[in-house]
C-alpha cells in the first residue's frame, strides 16, 4: 500500500497537466462553436466559388 | 482580409475609431476592475458626440443607450446596477434586465457623460459597455469561455475528489489505518483548493455583492453552505476527527455551474431570434453611381454611409441594405425575418422594400429612402430593446418574493443549526450546508423571466413584435377584444361584391368588358375589377377621365365605364339609379358594380375563435352604422359600436374597464393611438411604416389576423407556463425545506435537487420557442 504515497502524487500532477490542458483548448477557441466546424468539411470545397462571386464586383 | 466585403466592414469599423475593438480585450479581472488608460481611453470614445448616435437615441431632454453588462449572475445584480445608476447625478432612468444581460439608460449629457456610467458600474465589479452588436459577441464568446474554464475544472477535479471519497467511504466501512485516511483527506483537500478558489469564485463574489447591499440575494446561501461545508472539512482534516464533505463541495460547485451553463445557453438562445434581426442588415451595399460621361457605374461602399436619395443596385442572394422603392426590375423578396410572413413577397417598381428583407430572384434598382436610425429595422430593433430592458411586473415579484425567501432560509438554518448542535453534534454540519443548498430560489427567479423571453421569441416569429413588457401578460389575461374596422378587420381596399346587370348581357361578359376597358389602370376600384375578372384583353383606345371613369372601344363599340353622373353624361339614355359603378354603351346601362371593403382574411376565424374562448369581440368604427353593423354580421362580433369619434371609442373602453374587463385594442397605429392608449393591452396593425410612431404594446408586423390569434394563444400557453413553473419552484421548496431540515437529505442530493429544479424551469420555458407558424 506504500505505493500510494507515489501513485497519488503522480496523478495529482497528471491531473494539473490535463486541466492545463484543457484551460488552453478553452482559451484557443476550440469550443466556441461546436456546430459550424463540423459542417465545415463538407462546405471546405465550396468555398471557391463564394470568393470569385464577391471580388467580381466592378469597383471604379 | 478574404474579400472585399470584409474590407469595407473594417473600414467602417475603424472609420467609426471603433478599431480598437479588435485589440482590447475583456479578461478575467480583479474586482473592482481598474481600467487602464487604454481602457480609459476607449471609455472615452463613447463620449464623442459625433459617435453617440450609434450608440444613443435621442429622448426627450437627455440621450438614451442600451449596454451590454457581462458578469450578471443572478436577478440581484441587476438590483445592485439600478439602485447604484440611479444614485448618480444626471441620470433620469435606469433599468437593467436580467434575461438579455443589458441594460436601458436615459440620462442628461450636460450632467454626467456616457464615460462616467460606464465607470460607475465598473467600479460595482461589472463591466458594461454601449450596445454594438459586435461587441455584444465578443462580450458574450468571452463570458462563454470563462464558465466553460470554470464549468471543465470543476468537472475534472471533482472526479478525482469523488474517486479518492469512494477510498475513504470504504475505508470507513472495512477499516483503515489512520495514515492512509489522512493521506487521502489531505489529497481531497488539495484536489477541492482550486474549485473552491477558482470554479466557486463568481457565488462568494456574487453573495459578498449582496451582503455589502444589505440584501439577502440567492447566492448567499449558496456561498454559506460552501463555505460551511468546506471549512468544517478543513477542521476535519486538520484535526484528524469527524467527515469531510469535499465530495459534497466539488459535486455542488459542478452542478450549479452547470446549471448556470446551461441557462446562460438558453439565455442566449432565446434572444437568437432578436439578434438575427441585428445580423440580417448587410454591411456593404452596391451603389449605382453617375460617372464620367454620364454611364452609370457600381461601386461598392460600406452600408453605413447610404444616405436618401442614393440609387443602388440589389443582386439575387444579397440582402436589402435600407428602406427604399424599387425604380427598376421585378423580383420576389423574403421579407420573413423583419414581418414574419413566411412567404417571399412580389416587389415591382414603385413599391417599397425593406431594408434586411433578402432577393431572391432578379436584380432591382431601389432608391434609398430611409437609412440608419429611421429604417424599419432599426425601429423593430429598438422598439424590442426597449421592450427587454423593461421590467415586467411578474418577473419584479418573484424577485421580490425571492429575496424574502433567502431571508426566511437563512433564519431557518441558523434555528436548525443550533437545534442539531444541541441535540445530535454529528448531525449539525450536513443537515445545515443541505438546508441552504436545497432552498436556493433560484427556479422561483427564473420562472417569469426565461418564459417571457422564450414568448417573445416565438412571437417575433410569429410576426408579432412584443414592444412592451407587460404585454404578453395582458394579452393573455385580455377579456375584451375591441377592433377598429377600416384597416385592421378590412384590408381599406374595396373587392367587386356583386354585378347586377340591366340588359341583355349576362355577367361574366359584363365583367370581361369592364375589364378590358379598365386594363392598366391603378385605381383601387379598377384594380378590384381587374382581380375578378383575371387575364383580359386590352380595350382600343381607353380614354381615362379623372375622377368620373373610362371610355374606350372593344370590338369596334363603345362603352363606358364610371361613376353614374359620367355615365349619364356619356349615354343619356341611362336612367337615374342608385349609387356605384355603372357600364354602359352608346344605348343603354350594361351593368351596376357595387364594391365593398372585405373582411382580411382570417377576420371570421379570429371572432370565431373568441367566442369560442367566451371572450367579447367588440367592433368599434368611426364608419357610418349600417355598413360597420354589416360587417360585424358577418364575423359575428358580440357588441358593433358604429359611428364613434375616437373620444367615444375612448369612453367606451373606459366603460368596458370601469365593468372589470381587462380590454385589448386592436386597431391602426398611428390614427387610433388614443383609443389604443386607452385599452390595457393594444395592438398596431404594423404596415412596416409607421412603426415609430405606433403607440401600443405589441404590433402585429405581418399584418395577418391569423398570426394575431396565435399570438393570444401564445401568450395564454406562456402565463400557464409561468405558473406551472412558479407553482413547481414554491412546491419544492416547500417539500425540501423539511426533509433538509429533519436530516433526511445528505448535502449532495441537495446539491442534484436544487440543480435540477433551475434546469427543469428554464426546460419548462424552453417548450414555448417551438410554438412556431404551422
Amino acid at each position: 500500500m506504500e505505493s500510494l504515497f507515489l501513485l497519488i502524487p503522480l496523478s495529482l500532477v497528471f491531473i494539473g497537466l490535463i486541466g492545463a490542458i484543457l484551460y488552453w483548448a478553452i482559451q484557443s477557441g476550440q469550443y466556441d462553436d461546436l456546430e459550424k466546424p463540423g459542417h465545415d468539411i463538407l462546405l471546405d470545397d465550396d468555398d471557391a466559388s463564394g470568393d470569385s462571386r464577391n471580388s467580381g464586383t466592378p469597383d471604379q | 482580409m478574404c474579400c472585399r466585403g470584409c474590407a469595407a466592414v473594417a473600414e467602417a469599423i475603424v472609420g467609426w475609431g471603433l478599431g480598437r475593438f479588435y485589440r482590447v480585450r475583456s479578461r478575467e479581472a480583479p474586482r473592482p476592475i481598474e481600467y487602464s488608460p487604454a481602457e480609459l481611453e476607449r471609455i472615452r470614445v463613447f463620449d464623442d458626440p459625433a459617435l453617440r448616435g450609434r450608440f444613443a437615441d435621442e429622448s426627450g431632454t437627455g440621450l438614451r443607450a442600451a449596454l451590454i453588462l457581462e458578469g450578471i449572475a443572478c436577478p440581484a445584480c441587476c438590483w445592485l446596477i439600478e439602485q447604484r445608476l440611479h444614485e448618480l447625478s444626471g441620470i433620469t432612468e435606469a433599468r437593467v434586465d436580467y434575461t438579455a444581460g443589458r441594460a436601458q439608460v436615459a440620462w442628461d449629457p450636460a450632467r454626467i457623460r456616457l464615460s462616467g456610467i460606464l465607470r460607475a458600474v465598473a467600479d460595482l465589479g461589472y463591466r458594461a459597455r454601449p450596445y454594438d452588436a459586435a461587441a455584444a459577441r465578443a462580450a458574450l464568446d468571452e463570458e462563454r469561455r470563462a464558465q466553460l474554464r470554470r464549468l471543465a475544472l470543476a468537472g475534472l477535479f471533482g472526479m478525482q475528489v469523488m474517486m479518492i471519497s469512494i477510498g475513504l467511504y470504504f475505508g470507513a466501512w472495512t477499516g483503515i489505518e489512520d495514515i492512509y485516511r489522512q493521506f487521502l483527506q489531505w489529497t481531497a483537500l488539495v484536489l477541492t483548493l482550486p474549485v473552491i478558489g477558482y470554479s466557486a469564485v463568481p457565488f462568494f463574489r456574487n453573495a459578498w455583492r449582496d451582503l455589502r447591499a444589505r440584501r439577502a440575494g440567492m447566492d448567499v446561501p449558496v456561498a454559506l453552505g460552501l463555505a460551511i461545508a468546506f471549512l468544517g472539512s478543513v477542521y476535519a482534516t486538520l484535526t484528524g476527527t469527524g467527515s469531510v464533505y469535499y465530495d459534497s463541495v466539488t459535486m455542488f460547485v459542478f452542478l450549479l455551474l452547470g446549471g448556470r451553463y446551461l441557462e446562460f445557453k438558453v439565455r442566449r438562445d432565446l434572444s437568437g431570434q432578436l439578434d438575427q434581426l441585428r445580423r440580417i442588415e448587410p454591411a456593404i451595399a452596391t451603389r449605382l453611381e453617375t460617372g464620367l460621361g454620364g454611364a452609370e457605374i457600381e461601386r461598392a461602399v460600406p452600408a453605413m454611409v447610404l444616405a436618401s436619395g442614393d440609387r443602388i443596385l440589389v443582386r439575387p442572394g444579397e440582402g436589402v441594405p435600407a428602406d427604399g422603392t424599387v425604380v427598376e426590375g421585378e423580383t420576389s423578396l423574403d421579407e420573413s425575418l423583419i414581418t414574419g410572413e413566411s412567404r417571399p413577397v412580389r416587389r415591382r417598381a414603385g413599391e417599397r422594400v425593406i431594408g434586411g428583407s433578402s432577393n431572391m430572384e432578379s436584380p432591382i434598382r431601389v432608391r434609398v429612402e430611409r437609412v440608419g436610425e429611421e429604417a424599419t429595422l432599426a425601429i423593430i430593433r429598438r422598439l424590442a430593446d426597449r421592450c427587454q430592458a423593461e421590467k415586467p411586473a411578474l418577473t419584479e415579484f418573484a424577485n421580490r418574493a425571492a429575496g424574502w425567501f433567502v431571508g426566511g432560509v437563512l433564519l431557518l438554518s441558523a434555528g436548525a443549526a443550533v437545534y442539531w448542535l444541541r441535540v445530535e453534534p454529528a448531525q449539525w454540519l450536513p443537515v445545515t450546508i443541505s438546508m441552504l443548498v436545497i432552498t436556493c430560489p433560484c427556479a422561483l427567479a427564473l420562472a417569469a423571466p426565461t418564459a417571457l423571453a422564450a414568448a417573445t421569441g416565438a412571437l417575433l416569429r410569429n410576426g408579432l413584435l412584443v414592444v412592451r413588457a407587460n404585454a404578453v401578460e395582458t394579452l393573455a389575461r385580455a377579456t375584451v377584444f375591441a377592433f377598429d374596422k377600416t384597416g385592421t378587420l378590412t384590408r381599406g381596399e374595396p373587392v367587386l361584391r356583386e354585378v347586377r346587370t340591366r340588359g341583355a348581357r349576362d355577367r361574366n361578359e359584363c365583367l370581361r368588358l369592364a375589364a378590358a376597358l379598365e386594363a392598366g389602370s391603378a385605381h383601387p376600384l379598377a384594380r378590384a375589377i381587374l382581380t375578378a375578372a383575371g387575364g383580359v384583353p386590352r380595350a382600343e383606345s381607353a380614354r381615362h377621365f379623372p375622377g368620373e371613369g373610362v371610355a374606350g372601344t372593344i370590338a369596334g363599340r363603345r362603352y363606358f365605364l364610371g361613376n353614374p353622373i359620367f355615365v349619364r353624361r356619356m349615354c343619356p339614355a341611362a336612367g337615374s339609379d342608385a349609387g356605384g359603378v355603372w357600364l354602359a354603351d352608346e344605348n343603354a346601362v350594361l351593368a351596376e358594380f357595387e364594391f365593398e371593403d372585405a373582411p382580411r382574411p382570417g377576420a371570421v376565424e379570429l371572432f370565431e375563435w373568441l367566442h369560442g374562448q367566451e371572450r367579447h369581440s367588440l367592433i368599434l368604427s368611426g364608419d357610418a352604422d349600417p355598413v360597420v353593423a354589416e360587417l360585424g354580421r358577418r364575423l359575428g362580433a358580440d357588441e358593433i359600436l358604429g359611428d364613434r369619434l375616437p373620444a367615444d371609442k375612448v369612453a367606451a373602453l373606459e366603460a368596458k374597464r370601469q365593468a372589470g374587463d381587462t380590454t385589448c385594442m386592436v386597431g391602426d397605429g398611428v390614427n387610433d393611438a388614443p383609443v389604443l392608449a386607452a385599452a390595457h393591452v393594444s395592438v398596431a396593425m404594423g404596415g412596416g411604416t409607421d412603426l415609430a410612431k405606433a403607440n401600443a404594446d405589441l404590433i402585429l408586423l405581418d399584418g395577418r389576423l391569423e398570426s394575431l390569434r396565435r399570438g393570444i394563444e401564445l401568450a395564454g400557453r406562456t402565463l400557464d407556463t409561468i405558473r406551472v413553473n412558479a407553482a413547481w419552484a414554491v412546491g419544492y421548496n416547500l417539500l425540501a425545506l423539511p426533509l433538509a431540515a429533519t436530516g433526511w437529505v445528505p448535502p449532495w442530493l441537495a446539491a442534484l435537487g436544487m440543480s435540477a429544479s433551475s434546469l427543469l424551469v428554464t426546460a419548462n420555458s424552453a417548450r414555448l420557442l417551438r410554438f412556431a407558424r404551422t
